[in-house]
């Protein structure tokens, strides 16, 4: 029989999970809100983080937290440039593929480039990465929380808590969600759709980094991990609602959870298939997404 | 067009008798029918699929499944496959254009991702990581007289009667008052709709259509290779496939069957290592996107424009 | 206060009954009456935002995000897909112009009607001598259109290539093909200069001897005047007047809401 102690657990470590997911999926909803694209390669900046961190942590004395802020740092930087690379790609007249569709296949070409550099360069065998973080636990009541577990969460926490007063107590994160609300009536009051656009971008960037960072100690993995990310994360937008970030970020933590359960229960099969029956479920019975304000079509 | 290339095909196997040059031709064409059935629903009908790819993982498992737990002909293997990817096209598109031309892309790609996931655990049906190997080679005829396709020589031929089909097929279908529909819905949807176009049920058929090819071509793939694994819904497929339809011109019945051939053709003779060929495909990917979004299609009609233009049929037997 | 026309003596073929429609707390139309008399010329007018182009929308099936009733003959459309109600007789134009621009003109006029003849999925693919009478027969009257609204000498060209009022011309010969009892034209003359707006009155004249019927939204009052049998003023989502244009000029509640009654009508 399963014990409250093995359900609660599953909960802590479901809730850990889910914070991780909507590091991720955040990053795919606000591009979507924003700039109405959608980002194939999203997985690959994750697992280029990983592999990024991977490589660094060895120069920096196996310090987590130094490489964790370095690499922060690299993929603003990155972000900003990368930004006005595809916004000048998209925007560009040619033919008459239309934006969502142009940057589905850009970044869909991007992803196999990175995913095959990265395979070509460290194989595809599994990586394991040893850092600072002290092999251990907290233990609250029966339930054990890793110290990486644990900061894992916490560095979720923080970036969550540090997105929504972006969002609703800076100009520029107003004017972000300002886009995202009403495009025309957002130009009209004078707000500069490229700088939103390329900051969109760049936050999107940051947030897959630090998704992937804060996975390192968690799990083995290879470069395929993005993949199956991308996955989970599409399935958290579509049940949130496309383009919505708070819908994102709840239905990810909640899916964190779900998954940990099935997973501590039933067949790996249906712990990975929960994100996608999930989404045909909402398309059928919500098709707009369990926190969609309005319906958005086309 | 389509008489030359046929009578090139037929007589490669009296020009050379080499499994290698053999198995490029074999490839070729069965990718060559694969990337059109993205273009029926892609290039005609306007709605990016990434599910090709699961149809043609779906197809070739529901053959080789046949074959092997059933008992089955490798044509009644394809037939299932055709139906079972049909109606799975039909469910998938159905609930996903519920929501917008946008979410049908992404449950597309959920789609393939979660079959290769499935093809991957559960074992109990998939065999797993492993596979299914050793598929027989196909046969055809009834007791005594029958013959099996065992050679590549013979599967060589096997392959360009099904291409010929298959393409015939297809042509038939885009060259009619269907496929201008499609061409209508792509162009714009509520224009159609308010001409009395059901574009919901026009959709489902173009996906229908277009999952049927993909399940047929990867059937017959996996049995060509004798062995279907989960890596046969591996996103290289997917890319190899939108790179032919984008070079050759979105939309376009020649010019797609002439970069099939081609983009096939090339890495083979090329010889690159794995990695570096699919990176190499992203690029091309990212700089046709970027430089030459209608493709060859496109080039030849501006060859054409540039000429002065008396034939009105011009642009019509070019697409 | 409801200026009843001769419509009802005639008979209504579209007839609306407290059509609402809301977004986000805003009542964009707000309970709206209209009757559409079998045969006529209805215009519709009113001031900009007063709710008109959602109307059409909610009454062609295109928006069906709204509670009331629209009848067509009689048969309720209210909750119908675009397309069911388009293969019932109704047609409609858009107000941003809409056009096939990859196919000819002549193609153009012909996509219209393929939804509408009885060719099987089979006849389609075979090509059959059937299927072929029918093609001939679509592109005869395709080509009848094209000349009606004077595009014959284009019949050729690609469609994105013709001018803005061509344009408008070749969706009006479009949903003409199928024959619709009802024909709804979201602005025909915005945008058009003074001698393509007679071209086509003249036009709509012609199909309406045939005996199709329009409704008319557009803001050129003079154009709605001259041609119209009946019309309906909209003001905040709603039913202000509905008369003949004769009625209407004089109307104060019309001058009044329309023009801040500052202004004639007829100006």
């Amino acid at each position: 029989m399963m014990s409250y102690e093995f359900l609660m657990q599953l909960v802590v470590n479901g809730i850990v999970i889910g914070l991780i997911y909507g590091l991720i999926a955040t990053g795919l909803a606000l591009l979507f809100g924003i700039l109405h694209i959608v980002n194939f390669a999203h997985g690959e900046i994750v697992m280029l983080a990983m592999y990024t961190l991977a490589v660094a942590v060895p120069f920096l004395g196996g310090s987590y937290i130094a490489s964790f802020a370095l690499i922060v740092a690299a993929a603003t930087m990155i972000g900003w440039l990368v930004s006005g690379a595809l916004l000048a790609a998209l925007s560009a007249r040619r033919g008459d593929m239309a934006a969502f569709e142009k940057s589905l296949l850009l970044t869909l070409g991007l992803s196999i480039i990175l995913l095959n550099g990265v395979q070509y360069i460290f194989t595809a065998t599994p990586m394991m990465v040893t850092t600072d973080i002290p092999v251990g636990a907290f233990l609250l009541g029966p339930v054990r929380l890793s110290y990486a577990h644990a900061i894992a969460g916490a560095i979720a926490v923080v970036v969550f808590v540090a997105l929504y007063v972006f969002l609703t107590r800076t100009n520029s994160g107003r004017a972000l969600r300002a886009v995202a609300q009403n495009r025309e009536a957002a130009l009209m009051i004078g707000l500069d759709p490229e700088r939103v656009a390329r900051r969109a971008i760049t936050l999107s960037i940051v947030l897959c980094a630090v998704g992937g960072m804060v996975l390192v100690p968690l799990y083995v993995f290879q470069p395929i991990v993005g993949q199956a990310l991308l996955l989970k994360a599409f399935a958290i937008v579509i049940i949130g609602g496309m383009g919505n970030v708070l819908g994102a970020a709840l239905v990810a933590l909640a899916l964190g959870i779900i998954e940990s359960m099935v997973g501590g229960f039933a067949n790996i099969v249906w712990q990975n298939a929960i994100a996608f029956i999930g989404m045909i479920a909402v398309l059928l019975i919500r098709p707009q997404g369990l926190f969609a304000l309005a319906m958005r079509k086309g | 067009m389509a008489a030359l290339l046929l009578a090139i095909f037929i007589a490669v196997p009296f020009l050379t008798q080499s499994p290698y040059f053999l198995t490029i031709g074999i490839s070729a064409m069965i990718f060559t029918v694969f990337a059109m059935s993205l273009n029926i629903v892609y290039g005609y009908a306007g709605l990016l699929s990434l599910a090709q790819v699961g149809f043609w993982g779906v197809g070739s498992y529901v053959a080789a499944l046949v074959v092997t737990r059933l008992d089955g002909s490798i044509w009644e293997g394809m037939l299932a496959a055709a139906a079972v990817s049909a109606a799975g096209g039909i469910l998938i598109g159905a609930v996903a254009l519920r929501l917008s031309n946008h979410a049908f892309v992404i449950v597309s790609l959920c789609f393939t991702l979660l079959m290769q996931m499935l093809a991957q655990e559960w074992i109990d049906l998939t065999n797993g990581p492993m596979g299914i190997p050793g598929l027989p080679a196909p046969g055809i005829g009834f007791g005594e007289t029958s013959f099996v396709f065992a050679t590549p020589t013979h599967f060589f031929y096997l392959t360009l009667a099904f291409a010929t089909i298959s393409l015939g097929v297809i042509w038939l279908i885009v060259t009619s008052r269907i496929g201008r529909t499609f061409r209508m819905i792509k162009h714009d949807e509520t224009l159609s709709c308010s001409l009395g176009v059901r574009v919901t049920v026009w959709k489902l058929f173009a996906i229908a259509l277009a999952s049927v090819f993909a399940a047929l071509s990867g059937a017959l793939y996996v049995f060509y290779v004798t062995i279907v694994d989960p890596l046969i819904f591996d996103v290289y497929y997917t890319q190899v496939i939108l790179v032919i339809v984008i070079i050759g011109g979105l939309g376009s019945f020649w010019p797609v069957v002439v970069s099939g051939l081609l983009i096939t053709v090339l890495p083979e003779i090329l010889r690159t290592p794995n990695e570096l060929r699919m990176i190499s495909y992203g690029v091309i990917l990212v700089l046709a996107v970027l430089l030459m979004p209608t493709g060859i299609a496109g080039l030849v009609n501006k060859v054409r424009m540039r000429r002065p233009m008396s034939n009105a049929n011009a642009a019509e037997s070019s697409t | 206060m409801i200026g009843l026309s001769n419509s009802t003596v005639a008979g209504n073929l579209l007839e609306v009954r407290n059509l609402r429609r809301s977004f986000a707390g805003v009542h964009a139309v707000d309970g709206l009456d209209l009757d559409v008399a079998q045969g006529s010329i209805t215009g519709l007018i009113g001031p900009n935002g007063c709710g008109k182009t959602t109307s059409v929308n909610c009454i062609s099936g295109f928006d069906r995000a709204f509670t009331g009733q629209v009848d067509m003959a009689g048969v309720p459309l209210a909750g119908s897909a675009p397309d069911v109600i388009a293969r019932g007789g109704l047609m409609r134009t858009f107000q941003a112009i809409r056009v096939f621009d990859s196919f000819t003109v002549l193609e153009n006029v012909k996509l219209a009607m393929q939804s509408f003849d009885q060719a099987t999925v089979v006849q389609m693919l075979a090509r059959t001598p059937a299927f072929r009478r029918i093609e001939e027969g679509t592109e005869a009257m395709a080509r009848e259109l094209l000349e009606l609204v004077g595009l014959k000498a284009k019949a050729n060209d690609p469609a994105g290539e013709l001018s803005y009022g061509q344009k408008k011309l070749l969706s009006l010969a479009g949903i003409l093909m199928s024959k619709p009892r009802l024909v709804i034209l979201d602005e025909p003359v915005a945008g058009v200069n003074p001698t393509r707006a007679m071209e086509i009155a003249g036009i709509i004249r012609s199909v309406q001897a045939r005996g199709t019927t329009f409704l008319i939204i557009e803001h050129n009052i003079p154009f709605v005047m001259r041609l119209c049998d009946s019309v309906v003023v909209m003001d905040r989502g709603k039913r202000l007047v509905q008369g003949t244009p004769d009625s209407i000029r004089n109307d104060p509640a019309v001058l009044e809401a329309y023009l801040g009654g500052t202004a004639n009508v007829d100006s």
